[in-house]
C-alpha cells in the first residue's frame, strides 16, 4: 500500500509546521491486540518496539496497537510492566495483523540479568505527570482493614496525597478533591468514596488498570482542573471460567468471569459488601442493634467480538451506602454507571470507539419523629455520547480526534414532609446543562530523539432553561429574577484548552520533557467538608458562577541508573487557577434556591517539585517519592484579601515503599509516609460572650496540623503452585508504631472546669492489625 | 444539615480517641468585645465591654472601664448607660418597644463603635411539652423540652430560643429562620439541654432581626463549648458593630413560658 496519500491528512491538519518529510517508500502496518495469556485481558499501555528503527508505539485503552513502518525485517518487542517481554522477527512485506499474548512474570528468585537493550517506556513516552500502578504491586502493599484500594495506593506516588487519615479522597498537585475527574469505564463518578471516604468505590478485584494524569492531560479528556483518574474494569477471562474472592474482617468479595459463545465474548461480575452491621445486630442493646452502617457494590461487564474488526462492550457499576440510626433517621447514597461501547477498526490504522454513557449519583435522607417524617432527595445525572478516533498515520505520527456531547441534569434537592413536621414541601428547580467538546491531537516523532504531542480541545457549556436566574448585589441580597423557559439558552461558555508536550531524548538513558495544559471545570462541588459527604451539592456554571480554569506548565527530567536497575524522575510544575469557589462565613447552602449568593470567588496558584526513585527489579523493589510543594489561594473576601495557604498546602510529602519477595510464596512489604500537616485555622485568642468562651481568629489557615507519619507492614502468603483452588493470605498491620496522628484539633472549654480552655486532639486509629483470606479458582 | 453530617462522622469515628494536647498559639492584639441587648421586657438593660485575651490565659477576661455608652431609638430618645462595676454598663430608665429600631454607641478612649438593631414583634409560645430520650453517644439521657409556636405567615422571621434551668441560662445557642416553614405550626425538640424530673425550665422565644440572627448563627460555629469537626473552617462571627469590635448589639422581643418537668416515659 502506498503511504504517500495518507500523508495528505497530517499535512492538512498540521499545516506548514510539520511538512511531510517522508520519502515515498513502500510502508506496511503491523497491528493487533496485546493480551494477558492466562485470562485474555487486554493490556493497556503495553509497548511495541522495532529495535532496528528505534520506533515504537503503545496499546490504546482497548489494548489495540498499530505501527506503520517501511518494508523490511524487524525485531519487534512487545512488553508490559510485570510481564515477560516477547520478541519476534517480523518480515514486514505486507500489512500484518498480529495479536500477541504476554505471560505474567514469575517472581524473580535470582537477580534479574539486566538486558543490554532496554528501551524504556519512561524515556520515550509522550506522557508526563502520569502515574500508573500495576495490580501486582497493589496486591503486595499493606492496607487498612483488609481492603485493597487503588485510590490509597496511588497516594504513595509523588504529587498525590490523601485528603486525611484513611481517606480515599485525593489532593493532586495542590488542587482540591472535587477537581479530579474520576472515570470508571469512561463514566464520570461524582462520589468515589464509601463510608465517608474510608473505602473507595473501586473493587480492586474488578479493576484492569488505573492511570492518573496530573500534569499533561491529553486533549481527549477535559472537565476538571487537577487531574484525570481513568479506571478501567476487567473484561473477564475469555479462556476459562474462573473466580476469585476474599474474606476480610470488614467485608467480603466475590468475582466470577468466563468466556461465552465459543470465546467470542467474555463476562465479569463482581460484588462486595461490608458486614460490620451484621455484628451490630447481634448486640443485645437495642440502642445499638437498631443502627446500621454498610455498603455494597456490584460491577458487571460483558463483551462480544463480531468478526475481527468489531467488538462491543457493556459495563455497569452499582453501589450504595446505607446508614440508619434507629428509626430516627437514615441516609443512603450511591453511584450508578452504565457504559455501552463499540470498537471498530475501519482499517488496520484507523480505530474508532463509540460510547454511550449514563451516570447517576443520588442520595436520600429520612427523618422520623413519631408519625411525622421528612424526606430529602437529590441527584445528579448525565448522559454522554462520545466518538473517539485514532489514526495511525505512520510509525512516527498518530492522530487522535473526537467529539463528545454530554447532557447534565441536577436535582439540587426535593424535600417532603408528612404529619406535623414543621417543614414545607420544597422542590428546588432542576438544573439542565449541555456540554459539548471536540478535540484533535497529534503525536509526532519529529526525529529519533524528539517527539511532540500537541492538540486542542474546544468545549462549550450551556445552561438551559427552565430556570429562574437570580442576580445579587455585593452583599448577596437578591436584586432581580429572570425566568428562562424550557430549553432557552441562559448562558454559554465557550472555552479552548491548549495541550502541548515535548520529549527530548538527551542520552540513551535520559530524557527531558516539557508540557503545558489548560483545563476548565464546569461543575462545582459545594461542600463544607473536604472528604466528600453523601450530602454534597454539585452546581453547574451559571451567569454568576464562571467555569474554573487552570493553566499548568511543567518540566521533567527522567533517567535510568545502574543499567536500568533504577528509574528516577524529577518534575517541577507551576499551576495558576482562576474562578475558584469558597463559601461566605455561615453560608446557607441547604435547600437554598439562591445558593449562589452564598459564594465568594478567588484565584489560586500551586507549584512544586516531585522526586521519584524506583527500583523495579530484583527481590527487593519499591520506590521513594518526595514532593516539595505549595498551594496558595487569594480571595478578596477571605482573610482580608491577603493570600493564604490552601488546606491541602502540604509542603513536604514523603513516601517509602519496599517490597521483598522472600520466595515463591512469601513476600513482605513496608510503607512509610510522612507529610506536613494541613494548613488550618486555629484561634489566636478568646473572648467571653454570655459567660462562655468564644475562640478568636485572626487569619485563615495560619497554623499547621502536626506532621503526619505512619508505618505499615504486610506479609502475603501466596498460593501453592498448580492447584485448582488457590488460596492466599494477607497479614497487615496499619500504623505499626501506633502514632496518634491528629485527625482534628478542637479548642474548647474543659468539661468540668468551664473557666479553663484547652486544645483537644482527635485521632482515629492507633495500631490496626488485619488478616484477609483470598481465593482463586 | 451540617449537624447531621457531624453526627455521621461521629458515629463513624466511634473507635476514635481524644487527647488533650498543647498547641503553641499566637497572642493576638487585644480587641474590644461588646455585648448589649434591649428587649420588650423591663430592664435594667446591660452592655458589657471586655477585650480578647490569650487562649490559654486562665484568668478572667479584662473588663474595659471608663467607656461612654448610650442607646438611642428611632424617635430620637437617648439613654446613657452608667458603669456599675468595671466593664458592666446599665440603664433601667426605659422599656424597649417592638417595631422600633435602636442604636448603640460606645466610645472607648478615642475609638467609636456603633450598631443598630430592629426589634421585631414578639411571637407567642403556644405551649411547652416534655419528651424523654434514652441517651446516645451524642446526647445525654433525660427530659427534653418540646416547644410549640406558630410562625406568622408571609413575613421573614428569625428566632433565637434560650433555655433556662431555674434562673441558670443554658449555653446552647438555638437559632432558626422560617425559610422552610413559613406560616406553619412549629414543634421543636430542643436537643442538647437535658433536664431531670422536678427541674423548672424557662423557655424564651426571641424574635430577632436578620443581622442578629447572622451573628448568632456564625457564632454557634466557633463557640468553644460546642464540638466542631475537622472539616469546618472557622471564622469570627459576623457582627453588626462597626469600628472593628467583636460581639453584637441586639434589640429582641421575647415570649416566655415555664414548665416543671415530671416523671414520665
Amino acid at each position: 500500500m502506498k503511504i504517500c496519500l495518507a500523508y495528505l491528512l497530517p499535512l492538512l491538519l498540521s499545516g506548514i509546521l510539520f511538512p511531510a518529510t517522508g520519502s515515498c517508500q513502500e510502508k506496511f502496518t503491523l497491528s493487533g491486540y496485546v493480551r494477558d495469556k492466562d485470562n485474555g485481558e487486554e493490556l493497556i499501555g503495553a509497548t511495541i518496539y522495532a529495535e532496528e528503527l528505534s520506533q515504537g508505539t503503545a496499546t490504546n485503552r482497548y489494548g489495540f496497537y498499530s505501527l506503520t513502518l517501511p518494508a523490511g525485517t524487524y525485531t519487534i518487542m512487545w512488553q508490559y510492566l510485570g510481564y515477560e517481554p516477547l520478541q519476534e522477527k517480523i518480515v514486514l512485506n505486507k500489512n500484518i495483523r498480529k495479536d500477541v499474548e504476554l505471560t505474567l512474570q514469575e517472581k524473580n528468585i535470582q537477580e534479574v540479568i539486566v538486558k543490554k537493550e532496554n528501551p524504556d517506556q519512561l524515556l520515550r513516552s509522550t506522557e508526563m505527570g502520569m502515574e500508573r500502578i500495576s495490580a501486582q504491586e497493589i496486591k503486595k502493599l499493606p492496607v487498612l482493614m483488609g481492603e485493597q484500594d487503588i485510590l490509597k495506593s496511588i497516594q504513595l506516588l509523588p504529587g498525590i496525597s490523601a485528603v486525611n487519615e484513611g481517606s480515599s479522597g485525593l489532593y493532586v498537585r495542590g488542587g482540591n478533591a472535587s477537581q479530579n475527574l474520576i472515570l470508571l469505564d469512561e463514566a464520570p463518578v461524582y462520589n468515589a468514596s464509601h463510608l465517608l471516604g474510608f473505602f473507595s468505590i473501586f473493587n480492586s478485584d474488578a479493576i484492569n488498570s488505573v492511570k492518573i494524569m496530573k500534569g499533561f492531560v491529553p486533549p481527549s479528556y477535559g472537565g476538571r482542573l487537577s487531574s484525570v483518574l481513568d479506571v478501567k474494569m476487567k473484561e473477564g477471562n475469555n479462556k476459562k471460567f474462573s473466580g476469585s474472592g476474599g474474606l476480610g474482617l470488614v467485608s467480603s468479595r466475590l468475582l466470577l468471569e468466563g468466556p461465552y459463545a465459543k470465546q467470542r465474548g467474555s463476562f465479569m461480575v463482581a460484588g462486595r459488601r461490608t458486614y460490620a452491621d451484621l455484628f451490630v445486630k447481634m448486640v443485645p442493646d437495642t440502642n445499638i442493634n437498631r443502627n446500621s452502617l454498610y455498603f455494597y457494590d456490584f460491577n458487571a461487564k460483558a463483551n462480544y467480538r463480531i468478526g475481527k474488526k468489531d467488538r462491543v462492550y457493556l459495563s455497569g457499576y452499582f453501589g450504595r451506602d446505607v446508614f440508619k440510626f434507629r428509626d430516627l433517621f437514615g441516609v443512603d447514597w450511591g453511584n450508578q454507571t452504565v457504559t455501552a461501547r463499540w470498537n471498530h477498526l475501519f482499517s488496520d490504522r484507523l480505530f474508532l470507539n463509540s460510547s454511550l454513557i449514563y451516570s447517576n449519583y443520588n442520595y436520600n435522607f429520612n427523618l422520623k419523629n413519631g408519625d411525622a417524617s421528612f424526606a430529602l432527595h437529590s441527584y445528579i445525572r448525565n448522559l454522554n455520547w462520545k466518538e473517539d478516533l485514532q489514526f495511525y498515520a505512520s510509525g512516527r505520527s498518530t492522530f487522535r480526534f473526537g467529539l463528545k456531547s454530554n447532557y447534565h441534569l441536577f436535582l439540587p434537592g426535593k424535600a417532603a414532609s408528612t404529619g406535623d413536621f414543621p417543614v414545607n414541601d420544597v422542590q428546588m428547580e432542576k438544573r439542565h446543562a449541555w456540554e459539548n467538546a471536540v478535540y484533535l491531537s497529534h503525536e509526532w516523532k519529529a526525529t529519533s530523539d524528539i517527539s511532540v504531542r500537541y492538540g486542542l480541545r474546544f468545549a462549550t457549556f450551556t445552561l438551559l432553561g427552565p430556570l429562574h436566574v437570580y442576580s445579587f448585589d455585593t452583599l448577596g441580597n437578591t436584586i432581580d429574577t429572570t425566568w428562562y423557559p424550557r430549553n432557552k439558552n441562559i448562558i454559554t461558555y465557550p472555552v479552548l484548552d491548549p495541550r502541548f508536550l515535548i520529549n527530548i531524548r538527551t542520552s540513551p538513558t535520559s530524557s527531558l520533557k516539557f508540557s503545558f495544559t489548560g483545563m476548565h471545570q464546569f461543575l462545582h462541588l459545594l461542600s463544607n467538608t473536604t472528604s466528600g459527604t453523601p450530602l454534597d451539592l454539585w452546581i453547574p456554571s451559571s451567569p454568576h458562577v464562571k467555569p474554573e480554569t487552570s493553566l499548568q506548565v511543567s518540566g521533567g527530567y527522567f533517567f535510568l541508573l545502574h543499567q536500568a536497575m533504577f528509574e528516577a524522575s524529577v518534575e517541577v510544575y507551576y499551576k495558576k487557577m482562576k474562578h475558584q469557589i469558597d463559601y461566605k462565613n455561615g453560608a446557607n447552602i441547604f435547600l437554598n434556591e439562591e445558593v449562589e449568593s452564598q459564594l465568594v470567588f478567588g484565584r489560586g496558584e500551586a507549584y512544586g517539585a516531585e522526586f521519584l526513585l524506583r527500583k523495579n527489579k530484583g527481590r527487593l523493589h519499591g520506590w521513594i517519592s518526595y514532593t516539595l510543594s505549595r498551594s496558595l489561594r487569594h480571595f478578596p473576601d477571605i482573610n482580608n484579601g491577603k493570600t493564604y495557604p490552601a488546606k491541602q498546602d502540604r509542603i513536604h510529602d514523603l513516601a517509602l515503599v519496599g517490597i521483598f519477595d522472600l520466595n515463591r510464596r512469601w513476600s513482605f512489604s513496608a510503607t512509610w509516609v510522612y507529610y506536613t500537616g494541613n494548613a488550618v485555622t486555629f484561634p489566636s485568642g478568646k473572648y467571653v460572650f454570655e459567660n462562655t468562651y468564644i475562640n478568636y481568629f485572626t487569619e485563615r489557615n495560619g497554623y499547621r496540623m502536626p506532621p503526619y507519619h505512619r508505618l505499615d507492614l504486610n506479609a502475603s502468603l501466596g498460593p501453592k503452585k498448580k492447584r485448582k483452588w488457590q488460596s492466599s493470605w494477607d497479614f497487615s498491620i496499619y500504623n505499626v508504631y501506633a502514632r496518634k496522628n491528629a485527625y482534628s484539633i478542637t479548642f474548647r472549654t474543659k468539661e468540668d472546669e468551664p473557666k479553663i480552655t484547652e486544645a483537644v486532639k482527635l485521632y482515629l486509629f492507633s495500631i490496626v492489625p488485619t488478616v484477609t483470606y483470598n481465593f482463586k479458582f | 444539615m451540617k449537624k447531621i453530617t457531624a453526627i455521621l462522622f461521629f458515629i463513624l469515628l466511634f473507635t476514635s480517641c481524644e487527647e488533650v494536647i498543647y498547641v503553641p498559639l499566637n497572642s493576638a492584639d487585644p480587641a474590644i468585645v461588646i455585648e448589649g441587648q434591649v428587649t420588650n421586657y423591663p430592664g435594667p438593660y446591660k452592655v458589657r465591654i471586655t477585650t480578647t485575651t490569650d487562649f490559654y490565659d486562665p484568668s478572667k477576661v479584662p473588663p474595659v472601664d471608663n467607656a461612654i455608652v448610650y442607646v438611642e431609638d428611632d424617635l430620637g430618645h437617648n439613654w446613657y448607660f452608667t458603669e456599675q462595676r468595671p466593664g458592666y454598663y446599665n440603664n433601667d430608665q426605659f422599656t424597649g418597644e417592638p417595631g422600633r429600631t435602636y442604636s448603640l454607641d460606645v466610645k472607648v478612649k478615642d475609638n467609636f463603635y456603633h450598631a443598630t438593631s430592629y426589634m421585631p414583634p414578639p411571637v407567642p409560645i403556644d405551649s411547652l411539652d416534655q419528651g424523654y430520650f434514652a441517651g446516645t453517644r451524642f446526647a445525654d439521657a433525660g427530659y427534653y423540652i418540646i416547644l410549640y409556636f406558630t410562625d406568622p405567615p408571609d413575613t421573614t422571621n428569625y428566632y433565637r430560643i434560650r433555655l433556662y434551668k431555674g434562673d441558670q441560662a443554658g449555653t446552647v445557642i438555638y437559632v432558626l429562620d422560617d425559610q422552610l416553614m413559613d406560616g406553619n405550626p412549629v414543634n421543636l425538640l430542643l436537643f442538647g439541654s437535658a433536664y431531670e424530673a422536678g427541674d423548672t425550665a424557662v423557655v424564651e422565644l426571641q424574635s430577632i432581626d436578620e443581622k442578629v440572627y447572622r451573628f448568632l448563627l456564625t457564632l454557634s460555629n466557633v463557640n468553644a463549648s460546642s464540638p466542631s469537626g475537622p472539616e469546618y473552617t472557622p471564622a469570627n462571627p459576623e457582627t453588626n458593630l462597626s469600628g472593628g469590635a467583636l460581639g453584637y448589639f441586639g434589640a429582641v422581643s421575647l415570649s416566655r413560658d415555664t414548665i416543671v418537668l415530671t416523671h414520665s416515659k
